[in-house]
């Protein structure tokens, strides 16, 4: 045994589900990882968390999500962005788990987060659960991490038909 | 901290014995509280002022010595080396270095078998993550199972609590507990970020252990993790088993990230014990023949259940990352990792600070 399995799962997962890629194309839009390229700075580092989560199906790579934490102008910033290839971005069984995730890490780094919405709403098929880390993410943690209040957060929503959901009252 | 060169006997021995780094010359320092013509007076033990509180004695039995130096300028030089780690006090950050590279060496996917059952040498792994000669090391003769050090990854002073398979294949012993306790302690207490490298079979079980307090010393070490403010990554290296993982700060303890290598398995015990627990009435039923046949079957499902890829599909750990990606991987989370606020949560309340204590009750006097 050696990485090599490690590196191959790695690859599969890194290209979004591979059969709607062209389709992006087709529509115009960047992919998750280009415009996460064009985002950061410049040979500054993504570190991206859960990259493996639910691996075990073939469709959902990453579940849907990006997130993690790079820089931007120079400043530390954790990020969220929506997968479009996979499920039309929607949220999966983990999806939601993965941005409670870093709505919490951006609380303790004490960061901007930055939200790079492309997802269209909750996963139909995706097994509804009761628990707080699997289906509420914007009822409780949005709420209380923003009206605790002590780092901006912003939305940029890829897609002018589906706006971001607001995060905080306006 | 203090550096030994002679002797420090009886009540002196306690100032010593009351700094995080004890640092003693072999041969020459000394550490008792009865000299050894007391002892036979008292005791009636016959023993050199060697064996009885002798450097090595204090450094490699007792754990009163932390570092033990050749001469006394082996020791200064290592007084100097510990007090480049730390802040002037702990309301600053250690001061950073500049970054450098890696001891070259054979990569960590040659180092660390994917066979479980083979052995490696945590120093050589610890050698291809951290900064080259920056490691610095903690009780390196006390209780080897567990490496205690400071290192700089990418400049950045960090320390570092490891399992070493070598010595008894990494289990977590009285001893061990007690000195990752102490230095994860340390490492909150002066805002160095800690590092775990976990390779560990769990803690060690049986009657010597039991009785000599083993849950009691473990507990000081997850106690020392979980109260821990500093950012804490904590890397699966290969097998975690049972509650090891909770020592080494495993996911269920909220790290800053909790990262596998590929290698890594993690489960509540090796496949060999976990059959053998959950199929013995079933084993013992089958004829002789078909036995081993059978614990093999169930010992690779066991292994395809804690297959580290469902558990990162799980999100049980935040990520897997190949050996030659770690040192990057842990330099950039720790760089992240700088404005993480977090407070222990009696940290928020002062016990001075409480309000409506009740009065003590006045001291009764009894009169004869």
């Amino acid at each position: 045994m050696s990485d090599e399995r490690y590196f191959k799962e790695r690859a599969r997962i890194e290209q979004g589900h591979a059969k709607y890629r062209a389709k992006l194309t087709e529509e115009g839009k960047l992919f998750v990882r280009d415009r996460l390229q064009l985002l950061l700075d410049p040979g500054s580092e993504f570190q991206e968390d859960f990259l493996f989560a639910r691996n075990q199906e073939v469709d959902t790579p990453a579940d849907g999500v990006v997130t993690g934490v790079g820089r931007v102008g120079g400043r530390t910033v954790c990020i969220m962005a929506n997968d479009y290839t996979v499920k039309a971005g929607s949220w999966g069984e983990k999806t939601v788990a993965k941005i409670v995730r870093i709505q919490e890490r951006a609380q303790r780094l004490q960061v901007p987060l930055l939200y790079l919405v492309d997802a269209a709403g909750a996963a139909s098929r995706s097994r509804s659960r009761s628990s707080r880390a699997d289906s509420t993410p914007d009822a409780s943690s949005t709420t209380r991490s923003s009206s605790q209040g002590s780092s901006p957060r912003c939305a940029s929503s890829s897609d002018p038909l589906r706006p971001a959901r607001p995060i905080s009252p306006r | 901290m203090c550096v030994l060169f002679g002797p420090s006997p009886a009540g002196s021995a306690y100032l010593p014995a009351l700094t995080d780094c004890v640092i003693m010359v072999d041969g020459k320092a000394s550490l008792y509280v009865g000299s050894p013509r007391m002892v036979e007076m008292a005791v009636g033990e016959k023993v050199s002022l060697e064996d009885l509180g002798g450097a090595r004695m204090h450094c490699s039995v007792s754990g009163c010595g932390d570092i033990l130096a050749a001469s006394d300028e082996e020791a200064i030089e290592l007084a100097k080396r510990y007090l480049s780690f730390m802040p002037q006090s702990y309301k600053e950050r250690p001061p950073a270095r500049e970054s450098r590279e890696a001891e070259p060496g054979r990569s960590i996917e040659e180092i660390v078998p994917y066979d479980q059952r083979k052995w490696f040498d945590m120093y050589e792994l610890i050698a291809r993550v951290v900064d080259a000669g920056s490691f610095f090391e903690i009780k390196r003769l006390f209780a080897p199972e567990v490496i205690t050090g400071f290192a700089r990854l990418g400049g950045r002073a960090v320390g570092i609590v490891a399992n070493q398979p070598k010595v008894k294949g990494g289990v977590l012993m009285v001893d061990s507990s007690d000195k990752a306790a102490r230095f994860i302690s340390l490492c909150n207490a002066f805002n160095l970020p800690l590092v775990y490298l976990a390779d560990v079979p769990g803690f060690m079980v049986g009657t010597k252990v039991e009785r000599a307090g083993i849950i009691r010393h473990g507990a000081k070490m997850v106690f020392a993790t979980s109260q821990a403010t500093v950012p804490k990554i904590s890397v699966v290296v290969r097998k975690c088993y049972g509650a090891g993982l909770y020592a080494m700060c495993g996911p269920a303890f909220e790290p800053d990230a909790a990262l596998s290598l590929p290698q890594g398995q993690i489960a509540i015990m090796g496949p060999e014990p976990a059959v053998n627990a959950v199929y013995y009435n079933k084993i013992m039923e089958l004829p002789e023949g078909e036995r081993a046949a059978y614990v093999q079957q169930k010992r690779e499902e066991y292994v395809q259940d804690v297959d580290i890829y469902k558990l990162a599909s799980e999100m049980l750990v935040d990520g897997i990352i190949a050996g030659s990606e770690l040192r990057g991987e842990l330099i950039k989370r720790l760089g992240y990792a700088e404005s993480k606020q977090l407070e222990f949560p009696y940290d928020a309340i002062p016990y001075r600070r409480c309000e409506g204590r009740a009065e003590p009750p006045p001291p009764v006097i009894v009169i004869q």
